[in-house]
């Protein structure tokens, strides 16, 4: 018994006497074994099929052939719908189905000759002649269809390429913009502030205490505003792509007794004590000084920020095989777990609120996210509302391909 | 002939055209009963169907009052039918029986306009070659790439493929080139060898949807251009399944920093006209492959006009038929007509 298989096409190909018992099984790539010679074909066909079956012979006897009509096999477990095509040997049928067209005329390609099946009449001929895939309308126009599927899709493909670059544009503009505006602000907020330090420090003369009470009030908010600019200078920066990193080797451990010596006296007008752990013979780090300042700098100043009097600050160092790990652990008031994932989107309205009443720009956290990631290190958070959180980042020990093929660039757009 | 002939014409051949087809059929079987025996049964399904063709496209060109495209169709169906085992003899004889038939069902004062059309056919059915040859041979640019490109095509390998064309691009190819010497020779290559029953319908499908997703690998660059204030909304007719030359216009005119809205071929008529007000093109691009589509665009054409929305929108209309009738986008109602990209940019520039 030969096997015709390829394209999927499940195959059958069949001698049958003019009952539609199976005389001799040419080819069954279905190998389900339902079909066997000397039975009927009758039992391997699906219910609603086995009248079709018999006007199908019948037609074959009468006309000499059949084809293209559609009849369900159960085979294997399942029915499957199958194509059939079968022509009058003279002492019986020679029957071919398969599950395309294609398949059909791959069958009486094969057997036309070798098995002595007449291709005497006219539309087997046909059949054969034609290319399989022009054999019946049904499928050109699936083809047609799958065609417009593809157009569709194509068109969809363009159309999110040119919105893509669009948005891409506009962002960089947008960009440049808060930037450009940022810049023009900060200069004349800049002179209110100066000025209004010269005053509280009496420069111009004595002040009533409400005038001092006044001016302090424009020195506070020109303070805020300031740190506002500045930040959104520094994330438009980020996203630019204009930040550069400038790495070197350093010792952390000295950098973060520094910043938390600093920290210590802003923590301690609220009563808030702070500790430092860190491993023994902790590695170097190669990383921008400035920037990791700046995120441990953040970092500290909130836990104090959300943190009660009375309370303690832990700041741990650890190093792992690949990266070292600093956490900053507060007894604060902890961050519902809804408000975790948005703690590093620029100006989330969280509704953790700071015990001193210290001012946020909303942006500090994106920033500090921001430059973590572009040493290819990871920040998380972990908290619990009423109990505390810990903020934690990674540095990695070597620098990874990546960081050496782009130096100190900060690009981070995520968060 | 008047509008008003072609139109009565038309409606006849329309409305009638399956009792034609029929007829024709009928009268040639009778006239050759060999046929019966030569092409089975399954044969004389298919002769009514190439006859519902014919009538089809002899509509068409008598819509357009053009004999010269009912010619170029007749040329063209009998390199196809030829190559499928129908010779010339029996498609001339077919149109001369055609031409009695369509004769007879005319009113007698028309009858005579439709002698033209015939006669165009059958003329020019002698000097057709049944093997026209290839298209990519000869000293044209980039004809190895563009033969390499379609070999992998037809073999099923379209990531390969894509891949001679990123790599080309990489080597200093200009994007114009690949999409002008590459992607349209190697689509009008495909459509001569399907003429020639050399592909399948399945190959033909395969090679034009993946040269489209290559393209698509392409637009991160066209769409950089920078921007000169134009805009364009390009469209192809009708459901037309052709549409990658409109999509050739389309990328051309975003690399020559026109903002572009290309809004394939499914697009109804009253979006088009919409995109047209949302968008406030400069220009309305609209291509058609098949005879039978040239009246949508003339309907197109005609609605666009009639909405204070769109009527300031120029439109450029391209594609195989109007390339044959060089006066043909006058008749459908366009402001100009490119029979190629390179031409399209020009045109549009100067209205």
């Amino acid at each position: 018994m030969t096997q015709i298989r390829g394209e999927n096409n499940a195959a059958l190909a069949l001698l049958c006497d003019n009952n539609g018992v199976v005389k001799q099984i040419l080819d069954d790539s279905l190998s389900a074994g339902e079909i066997a010679a000397g039975q009927s074909l009758e039992p391997a066909l699906d219910q609603g099929s086995l009248e079709k079956w018999r006007a199908f012979l019948d037609t074959v006897l009468s006309k000499g052939a059949a084809h293209g009509w559609e009849m369900n096999l159960a085979v294997g477990g399942r029915i499957r719908l199958f194509r059939f095509s079968a022509n009058a040997t003279g002492d019986g049928i020679f029957v071919a189905a398969a599950t395309t067209s294609a398949g059909i005329v791959k069958i009486y390609e094969k057997f036309i000759h070798v098995e002595n099946v007449t291709a005497a009449d006219s539309t087997t001929n046909e059949l054969i002649a034609r290319p399989p895939s022009q054999q019946f309308d049904g499928d050109s126009e699936l083809y047609n269809e799958l065609a417009r599927l593809n157009n569709e899709l194509v068109t969809a493909q363009r159309e999110l390429i040119k919105r893509n670059i669009e948005l891409e544009r506009l962002h960089e503009l947008k960009n440049k913009f808060i930037g450009m505006a940022a810049h023009d602000l900060r200069n004349p907020l800049q002179v209110i502030q100066g000025y209004s330090v010269m005053l509280l420090n009496k420069r111009f003369g004595e002040l009533t205490a409400e005038q001092q009470q006044f001016i302090s009030v424009i020195r506070r908010n020109s303070d805020f505003m300031v740190n506002l600019i500045t930040d959104l200078l520094y994330i438009s920066k980020i996203d630019a792509g204009k930040l550069k990193l400038e790495p070197k080797e350093i010792d952390l451990i000295d950098l973060l007794q520094r910043n938390i010596e600093l920290n210590r006296l802003l923590l301690e007008q609220k009563q808030i004590r702070i500790l430092f752990f860190a491993e023994d013979d902790f590695p170097k780090v190669v990383v921008d000084p400035a920037k990791i300042e700046q995120v441990l700098n953040n970092l500290i100043s909130n836990a104090g920020k959300f943190s009660a009097p009375d309370t303690t600050v832990e700041v741990r160092a650890h190093k792992t095989d690949t990266e070292v790990v600093i956490n900053i652990k507060d007894e604060g008031q902890g961050i519902p777990a809804d408000e975790i994932d948005r703690l590093f989107i620029p100006f989330e309205n969280l509704s953790v609120k700071s015990t001193g009443g210290e001012q946020s720009t909303g942006l500090g956290l994106a920033i500090v996210k921001r430059v973590v990631e572009g040493h290819k290190g990871r920040i998380w958070v972990q908290s619990e509302v009423g109990v505390g959180s810990t903020f934690s980042f990674s540095l990695p020990l070597t620098q990874s391909p990546e960081t050496q093929k782009h130096p100190g660039s900060l690009t981070g757009r995520s968060g | 002939m008047t509008p008003q002939v072609s139109k009565i014409i038309c409606r006849i051949l329309d409305s009638e055209r399956a009792l034609l087809a029929e007829a024709v059929t009928a009268r040639q079987y009778e006239a050759q009963p060999e046929l019966a025996a030569r092409y089975g049964e399954m044969g004389r399904v298919k002769c009514v169907q190439d006859a519902n063709f014919h009538l089809s496209y002899l509509a068409d060109s008598v819509s357009a009052s053009s004999p010269l495209l009912f010619s170029d169709y007749i040329a063209w169906a009998k390199v196809m039918l030829s190559a499928r085992g129908v010779p010339a003899t029996d498609l001339s004889r077919n149109i001369s029986i055609m031409h009695e038939v369509v004769r007879e069902k005319l009113p007698s004062q028309l009858a005579a306009v439709i002698d033209e059309y015939f006669e165009a056919g059958l003329n020019k059915l002698p000097s057709v070659s049944v093997e026209p040859s290839t298209l990519l041979e000869g000293a044209g640019p980039h004809t190895a790439l563009a033969t390499e490109f379609l070999k992998l095509l037809l073999s099923g390998e379209r990531h390969v493929a894509g891949r001679l064309i990123l790599d080309a691009v990489d080597s200093g190819v200009p994007v114009k080139d690949i999409y002008l010497h590459v992607f349209q020779r190697s689509q009008r290559e495909l459509g001569r060898l399907w003429q020639l029953n050399q592909i399948s319908v399945a190959q033909e499908h395969y090679s034009t949807a993946a040269t489209q997703l290559i393209m698509a690998q392409l637009y991160p660059s066209i769409f950089r251009t920078e921007k000169n204030g134009r805009k364009i909304i390009a469209t192809s007719i009708g459901g037309e399944l052709h549409e990658i030359g409109v999509r050739i216009i389309a990328d051309f005119f975003e690399m020559e920093g026109w903002d572009t809205y290309y809004l394939g071929a499914n697009s109804p008529t009253a979006a088009i006209v919409q995109a047209i007000a949302d968008r406030r093109a400069d220009i309305l691009a609209v291509s058609a492959t098949m005879t039978f589509h040239i009246r949508a665009v003339e309907n197109l054409i005609a609605t666009v006009r009639a909405s204070a929305d769109s009527n300031s929108v120029k439109v450029l209309v391209g594609g195989y038929p109007f390339n044959v009738e060089p006066e043909l986008w006058k008749r459908v109602g366009a402001d100009g007509y490119a029979a190629d990209a390179s031409e399209a940019i020009a045109v549009a520039s100067r209205l």
